[in-house]
């Protein structure tokens, strides 16, 4: 593709860029965009210096990029400095795309984990270095990475959209027509069901040290397959018990289609591995299909608790390349409905939390009916309560309908106040919230930046870091708020933090709401089916109820972004939720979970 | 009395219990399922029957109509066994249990007990909750199933831990009270209930109770967030429906039981001036008037746990366990002293 | 009652049909039953779970019918709602749980991916419907449907079960009613009961039809 093409060289290297280039010499190229391009024989050590010497001590995104035409492989490394803040620092490191091989940076930031395997997993680019390198999302013995670009889904049709079977003739056939298995489904050539023996279930218990898989495929203790007899040894079989339990995908706490496999010795937590991907619906592949605005309904769907600051990034994102700035009273709109979504998610957070507490769903339905009077007022500006695809590049889609500024501000300025206090004073003092939250699951402020932890994770572990300060976007610098910041990294402490985040929202809402202007434009230029985008490559990133959300679009100057990728809080979090869960009992695995706060739509995309 | 016309009432008697117990079973479902929703500003069930009020009668329907499952790694006796292991025992508390004193029925004198005269009551009592814990513990084991195992090892666990402190907190009443017979029990509460005399002893006792019988927040063994369903989690229709069974009868036993050690039994509620100045209030006046206000009794208590279902988030299971044996039991030992050193000192 | 005397005054009972009378108010006690006490699965998928839930919360509130005691277990529940999409990676696990469910069983698939896929349908990682496993017996449309749709979906299903007779139902037969076998996660998604179908179709590998209206 052209996308390389398009764009001249940067010249020059500035900043910290150029100290890089004179420690590092040639390993440090610069690139066609504002970061560089580093040889991969020294990438460790190069990284190792970004993070020491420059600061930049978190990982915040792993892209892997398929340049089909230039029969090359791109990971795309963004970095940030948690305490100086500012723009990511921005560093590629290229490969054949036969063979594709780069060393990992897990032992330099060990956040880079799934994302690296998520890399591995859609793109097949192996990552050097990396313990365990197993497909994530998709399921081991898949055949294929379905994010290359000449990997082709059974139900493929054409390239990009719109598909010339859709318009402008319209003569659609369904895909179970067109396909030779008249489904969703492609087999190699020579495939037989019936001897196929699966293993996706045995690479999920590699890891469990006591455990192997037999010749059966049975999951057994390992003392049981070294008898001769084909018997476990019953004595030596006591003494090392430990119980593997699935918990998941099917479980009331997982919060979806969340998987976790825990090894117990009687309650307490031996070993912990996360498994997702039970609801990954290809977002990236669809997304690389669909011309941009087509993505904005996609991105709903997305962390489906809070669609509009979804939108948001990825309209930033897009806005970035196509270099337009939305009018007044949309920016405000647009901080208005991020920080509603907030709340809203906030308040689900905690109310679900408590039910992973045991609380008999009791405070989540009190905290779902403020939120459902907050999809009231989404429901009146976009015409759905949950799926809002109300922003546009560079506005938003309607204007406020007559009324909706009174209402929200009834809301924000008498009622959430209020019942915010409420949470607080029936939930922070209660004994046993506090018996079983305070000190479970900690991860210190060192940990959660090393595991690439965001938003309230990062911050209840005394980081304070928030995308709002630190690189402000849209209007956020004219608002006065406070960062919240918790700082023993416990789950308490994750829980009160949404209460600050909820309260240092509704102080941004109440200023925006006093701010409003009262009449105005909504979208900046004319409203435009197919954006033009220029050749380019940008990520945008908000500060998400969840954490960091971004997006790295990469247009090849065409109506369909070339690369789509979404940096999901949800999905890196929980990087961290194996480490804070070892040692503690299964009952506070539960709760560390919905203290971190996961969506499924978010994590698997 | 004539053996024939005791047989008779005995047996009248008990199909009566029985009656009023499964009747109160079903109703009892249908109170929480109704006080839950107001708490959580719902409605409730309202639709099958007047407010609802058939609504237990449809679960009863369709559990009976429903599949049972027997799954095939599962112990096939064990696991038929252990629903009747639970609800059997829930039941048969009910025999020393009085609901009133004794009425008048065509010129026999009934005693509203089923065992009037036992002398053991209490041990009868502490005996027999004992064995409901089987039930759960062979639920656990014989599904073969690890959510379920890990419920039955709990519920054994926590049942062990607070039978001790519940127990203790029964001697302090027993040192008060000088007898083991529930009725004569409930005849001493007839100036002050014991409540009062024994707060402490009242607190625990209702505390333990809530443990044994697995209600938030101490329902570890079937920790809906951690065990999906618990002990119970590979059972279905008619079996399942026992476990249920089981589980809101012994919510109403321990109801029945606190009030008759603490609230006065089926002794009227009333203050002495009320029932001096009406008399046709007091259960020595109009001796049917006791299960009503027993009844009443028991209702009252029973909001109360479904109040703590509704409100509080569930303890830990190691917590529980240390909940169990350095606070409650310490507490308890040390309340049976002072009673005891009270009741020695007034000679 | 069986043997009772044809209706006399009843010229639209024939003799033969009487007993049906009698079979018809045991259906009807049996289906109401049913219908006041669907005890669905606690089982979310992805975004129409979060309506789900918002529908047992108190503006919508699932327990008017007597629907809100969500079992954990599906040993217990009577209703699965497929709410979100089904992954090929999840569908193994959604197949097991639906065996797992004793017999009367239904299914209501939520929203338009449990039905059809729906704007995730093109994904390589996404099951076309549910209905391509399991027997659905209401579909909700909607991306995601309102909790008003919802509730008029469990309408829908109660209206079914009043069709049904207890006489003719199939789960009281004396031939068990088969399992839906699990799919396999294989090189993609493995349905066991196109077993041979897939190993002859991926020797011989069959171009399907032309389209006919390109042709």
């Amino acid at each position: 593709m052209a996308a390389k093409a398009a764009a001249a060289p940067v010249a020059e290297l500035t900043g910290p860029l150029a100290g890089l280039k004179e420690k590092f010499g040639e390993a440090v190229k610069p690139g066609d965009f504002e970061g560089v391009v580093i040889n991969h024989d020294r990438l460790v050590e190069v990284a190792t210096y970004i993070r020491d010497e420059l600061g930049y001590d978190y990982l915040t995104s792993v892209t892997g990029v398929d340049y089909l035409a230039q029969n090359e492989m791109e990971v795309v490394y963004h970095v940030l400095n948690t305490r100086a803040g500012g723009a990511p620092l921005v560093f590629k490191a290229r490969t054949p795309r036969e063979n594709a091989v780069v060393p990992s940076l897990i032992t330099v930031w060990p956040g880079a984990d799934f994302q690296e395997r998520e890399a591995w997993d859609l793109l097949g680019i192996k990552f050097e270095g990396h313990p365990y390198l197993k497909r994530i999302l998709m399921w081991e013995g898949f055949s294929g990475h379905p994010l290359r670009k000449d990997w082709k889904e059974a139900y493929y049709e054409q390239d990009v959209k719109p598909f010339d079977s859709r318009w402008p003739g319209g003569h659609h056939r369904r895909a179970e027509d067109r396909v030779p298995y008249a489904d969703n489904v492609n087999f190699p050539a020579d495939f037989d069901p019936t001897v196929y023996t699966a293993q996706a279930d045995a690479a999920v218990y590699e890891r469990f040290k006591n455990y192997e898989v037999d010749e059966r495929g049975q999951f057994v203790p390992k003392e049981a397959v070294k008898d001769e007899n084909g018997n476990g040894k019953f004595q030596e079989y006591l003494e090392t018990d430990e119980l593997v339990v699935n918990l998941g995908p099917q479980h009331p706490s997982t919060h979806g289609v969340f998987r976790m496999v825990v090894a117990l010795d009687g309650e307490k937590i031996m070993h912990l591995e996360p498994v997702m991907g039970y609801l990954h619906r290809n977002h990236e592949k669809i997304g690389e299909r669909n011309t941009y605005i087509q993505n904005m309904p996609f991105t709903d769907r997305l962390d489906y608790l809070s669609s509009m600051s979804n939108n948001f990034g990825y309209a930033l994102a897009v806005e970035k390349l196509m270099k337009v700035t939305p009018p007044e009273r949309a920016e405000y709109i647009r901080v208005i409905m991020a920080e509603l979504t907030r709340i809203c998610n906030h308040v689900w957070a905690i109310g679900f939390l408590l039910n992973d507490l045991g609380a008999f769903f009791t405070p989540a339905l009190y905290a779902i009916e403020e939120r459902e009077l907050i999809l009231d007022l989404f429901e009146a500006v976009s015409g759905s309560r949950m799926m809002c695809n109300y922003f546009r590049f560079g506005g938003v889609a309607r204007d406020l309908p007559v009324g909706w500024l009174e209402t929200c501000r009834e809301l924000v300025f008498n009622r959430l106040p209020k019942k915010v206090d409420e949470l607080d004073y029936f939930l922070s003092e209660n004994e046993i919230i506090r018996a079983r939250c305070e000190g479970s699951g900690v991860l210190t402020g060192d940990d959660a930046v090393k595991y690439s932890t965001a938003g309230p994770v990062l911050r209840a572990s005394g980081v304070a870091y928030d995308v709002r300060r630190a690189e402000p976007y849209s209007i956020y610098e004219r608002f006065e708020f406070d960062v919240a910041v918790r700082n023993h990294g416990d789950v308490y402490d994750r829980y009160l933090i949404r209460l600050d985040e909820v309260r240092q929202s509704l102080r941004i809402l109440q200023q925006a709401l006093n701010q409003i202007p009262e009449k105005g434009e909504i979208q900046a230029g004319k409203k435009q089916y197919s954006a033009r985008v220029p050749a380019g490559q940008a990520y945008g990133r908000v500060e998400g109820p969840k954490g960091e959300l971004g997006f790295y679009v990469v247009s090849d100057g065409t109506a369909n972004p070339y690369r789509y990728h979404i940096r999901a809080p949800s999905f890196i979090n929980l990087t961290a939720l194996g480490p804070m869960s070892v040692g503690q009992k299964i009952a506070d695995a539960v709760i560390i979970l919905g203290s971190i706060d996961i969506v499924l739509g978010e994590t698997d995309r | 009395m004539d053996v024939g016309i005791s047989i008779l009432v005995w047996l009248v008697l008990s199909i009566v219990l029985v009656f009023m117990l499964l009747t109160g079973f079903a109703y009892t479902t249908l109170l929480e399922r109704r006080v839950i929703a107001r708490f959580q500003s719902r409605v409730g069930p309202n639709r099958a029957g007047p407010q609802g009020l058939l609504q237990p009668l449809a679960d009863g329907v369709k559990l009976i109509f429903k599949e049972e499952i027997i799954p095939a790694s599962a112990d096939k006796v064990t696991f038929i066994l252990a629903p009747l292991l639970a609800v059997i025992p829930a039941i048969v508390v009910f025999a020393v249990i009085p609901f009133g004193s004794s009425i008048e029925l065509f010129g026999v004198k009934v005693p509203l007990t089923l065992a009037p005269n036992m002398n053991v009551g209490i041990l009868y009592v502490l005996a027999i909750t004992s064995v409901s814990v089987y039930g759960i513990v062979l639920a656990g084991w014989a599904s073969n199933s690890k959510y379920s195992m890990l419920g039955g090892l709990r519920s054994s666990a926590q049942m062990i831990s607070y039978e001790l402190a519940m127990g203790l907190s029964l001697v302090a009443l027993v040192v008060v009270a000088g007898t083991l017979d529930l009725n004569a029990i409930v005849e001493q509460q007839k100036q002050v209930w014991y409540f009062f005399l024994q707060p402490f002893g009242a607190i625990i006792f209702m505390i333990t109770a809530l443990a044994e019988v697995n209600r938030a927040p101490f329902d570890m063994p079937e920790a809906e967030q951690e065990l999906t369903s618990g002990y119970n989690t590979e059972y279905s229709g008619m079996k399942f429906a026992l476990f249920y069974m089981a589980e809101y009868i012994k919510m109403i036993v321990i109801s029945a039981l606190s009030v008759t050690f603490f609230f006065g039994g089926y002794r009227e509620p009333l203050p002495l001036f009320l029932t001096q100045a009406l008399p046709f209030l007091s259960v020595d006046h109009t001796p049917l008037l006791g299960p009503l206000y027993f009844g009443l009794k028991i209702i009252a208590l029973l909001i109360v746990q479904v109040w703590v279902r509704a409100t509080l988030p569930r303890f830990r299971y190691d917590r529980l366990m240390k909940f169990g044996w350095l606070v409650l039991l310490p507490i308890s030992l040390a309340w049976v002293m002072i009673t005891a050193l009270v009741v020695l000192l007034r000679g | 009652m069986s043997q009772a005397e044809p209706f006399p005054n009843d010229p639209m009972v024939p003799p033969e049909l009487s007993s049906n009378v009698f079979i018809s108010t045991i259906d009807k006690f049996y289906n109401w039953g049913r219908k006041r006490s669907m005890w669905p699965m606690m089982f979310g998928l992805a975004c129409c779970a979060i309506e789900m839930i918002c529908v047992a919360a108190g503006r919508y509130d699932l327990a008017r019918f007597g629907a809100e005691l969500m079992r954990p277990s599906p040993r217990q529940a009577d209703l699965m709602i497929v709410s979100g999409t089904v992954t090929k990676k999840m569908v193994p696990t959604i197949v097991r749980l639906y065996n797992q469910m004793p017999e009367p069983k239904y299914v209501l698939s939520m929203g338009a991916c449990a039905t059809s896929g729906g704007p995730f349908k093109e994904g390589y990682n996404v099951v076309s419907g549910i209905d391509k496993f399991l027997p659905v017996d209401v579909y909700v449309p909607g991306c995601p449907p309102k909790p008003e749709a919802l509730l008029q979906g469990l309408l829908k299903l109660f209206e079914k079960i009043e069709k049904q007779s207890i006489r003719d139902v199939a789960w009281y037969r004396k031939t068990a009613i088969e399992a839906v076998p699990v799919p396999v996660l294989g090189p993609d998604l493995i349905d066991m009961r196109r077993a041979m179908e897939i190993r002859e179709m991926s020797q011989s590998p069959v171009e399907p039809a032309a389209d006919p209206a390109q042709a």
